[in-house]
């Protein structure tokens, strides 16, 4: 303490963690995302990395985790801050397994918020981004319960994204926790960059948000997306 | 007698100068002497984030609820359990200027710390998020009110959430061994109440001390340069801050 200035120094105050943002990003990397798709989707998820990393507010919010289904589910990237992430690398093959995906998406998420709260980490809603090409070929029966109920209570944000025309919207309508169950549809490969941006755009605004602060995201449109209502 | 002395200040944060929006942060102090002694109050308000009108409800409030405070001392200490009976009167006051300004109720939304004193006899209210602490004589500092948050950072109650009927805490009691009181809003929480332990840092004893020494202009000066050049560096949001003390 400067006594005679009467100014508080650095050292004389509490250092909080940051306010976090929990994402997780849960992917389809089935068989039907060989080639271009796949490629693509790399790259925006690149792309969404080094947006985080430049906004000087969500760089040290957003967490983000990814859970990629195929045939089976695996977390290839857990929740950390994001200078201490990698982006990982994504290989498309066999089955999509989304019902398992989401499941293990939820999991994640809630184990996080219980990590925050035992080190009295104050972190935000989550969020979720699923995004898909087909259909699943397991049972998403439970994984849609689980996420309306979250959503009713307000304690889940899910984006379901269609990837192209084949995408079954019916099913990403049952997971949506946005207004009139809305579905966001990226038209084709070559605007996953522009998904990645609207993405990284709505959760700096997240980032930013104080207490009563209704939350308005970018328009997807003005994002080359597609409203599926 | 026990005399004290009040110094409070608010300053914009960096969030709202970025967008060209209003400080929602208040901070009002009164002091009313009479026959049955003096009457020392301090309250503080964060208005709600999107709220438009939210600083008008935070300025508003914090007065209102003094004079009410001071008027109705002896009835809200006696009274078993005064919470409803000040929530009310909140609701009321607010419903009545959101009528006669033609705004929205809700628009006016607030959290609101306060701290009431007379004689020897203390009230202390809080709705919402902000901090409330207490200095005494053998220089302890609690926390004596924490934040009221939902369970995420960027919800809380408001003056306004009547779906929250158990929003506004009441303790009522003697002062024995109280000095100090500091109020703080979750912007100035970010610098000076460590989240995880729950606790206030030796700052806040520095500033209370503060007026044991200064003047309370002197004090409020400081409290401001402390708001522009520090605290509100360390957040996006808008901060404030409210200390009482006893005059030694």
């Amino acid at each position: 303490m400067a006594q005679d200035l009467m100014i508080l120094r650095q050292q004389d105050l509490v250092s909080n963690p940051t306010t976090r943002l929990p994402v997780c990003l849960c992917l389809d990397v089935s068989g039907s995302m060989h080639g271009e798709p796949i490629e693509e989707l790399k790259k925006g998820v690149g792309y969404f990395f080094e947006a985080i990393k430049s906004d000087e507010i969500a760089r040290y919010s957003v967490e983000l985790s990814i859970v990629v289904f195929q045939s089976s589910v695996t977390t290839i990237l857990d929740f950390a801050n994001i200078d201490r992430q990698r982006i990982p690398s994504l290989t498309a093959s066999g089955l999509t397994s989304m019902g398992a995906g989401v499941e293990q998406a939820l999991n994640i998420l809630e184990k996080r918020k219980t990590e925050y709260s035992s080190k009295g980490v104050d972190y935000y809603q989550p969020w979720m981004v699923l995004m898909t090409d087909g259909y699943s070929t397991d049972d998403t029966s439970n994984a849609i319960k689980m996420v309306a109920r979250l959503g009713s209570n307000k304690k889940l944000t899910l984006f379901p994204v269609a990837i192209g025309d084949n995408a079954d919207i019916s099913i990403l309508k049952q997971f949506s926790t946005m207004n009139q169950n809305a579905v966001l549809k990226v038209k084709s490969a070559q605007y996953f960059k522009d998904f990645f941006e609207w993405l990284s755009q709505s959760v700096a605004i997240v980032s930013q948000s104080v207490p009563g602060e209704k939350i308005s995201a970018p328009n997807p449109r003005e994002f080359n997306l597609e409203i599926e209502l | 007698m026990f005399k004290w002395k009040i110094a409070s200040a608010y300053a914009i944060g960096q969030g709202h100068i970025k967008n060209n929006t209003p400080c929602q942060d208040r901070t009002f102090k009164l002091i009313k002497k009479s026959s049955k002694g003096t009457f020392y109050g301090l309250a503080l308000a964060d208005g709600a984030g999107s709220c438009k009108y939210s600083d008008i409800g935070a300025e508003f409030i914090t007065k209102k609820i003094l004079y009410f405070f001071n008027s109705k001392f002896s009835y809200i200490l006696n009274k078993k359990n005064p919470s409803v009976y000040i929530r009310q009167y909140i609701e009321k006051e607010l419903l009545n200027l959101s009528i006669k300004k033609n705004i929205n109720f809700k628009d006016l939304s607030s959290t609101l710390l306060v701290v009431a004193i007379k004689g020897n006899k203390v009230i202390i209210g809080h709705i919402g998020d902000g901090v409330i602490g207490v200095l005494d004589k053998n220089s302890h500092l609690k926390t004596l009110s924490k934040p009221m948050n939902g369970e995420y950072s960027n919800s809380t109650f408001f003056t306004t959430s009547t779906y929250y009927e158990n929003r506004l805490k009441i303790i009522k009691g003697s002062i024995k061994e109280s000095v100090g009181f500091i109020l703080m809003s979750d912007g100035t929480e970010e610098s000076l109440y460590n989240k995880q332990m729950e606790s206030l840092v030796d700052a806040n004893k520095t500033i209370i001390n503060w007026l044991n020494t200064k003047s309370e202009k002197i004090v409020e000066n400081a409290l401001i340069q402390n708001l522009e050049q520090v605290l509100t560096k360390q957040t996006y949001d808008d901060c404030s801050i409210g200390v009482i003390r006893i005059v030694e």
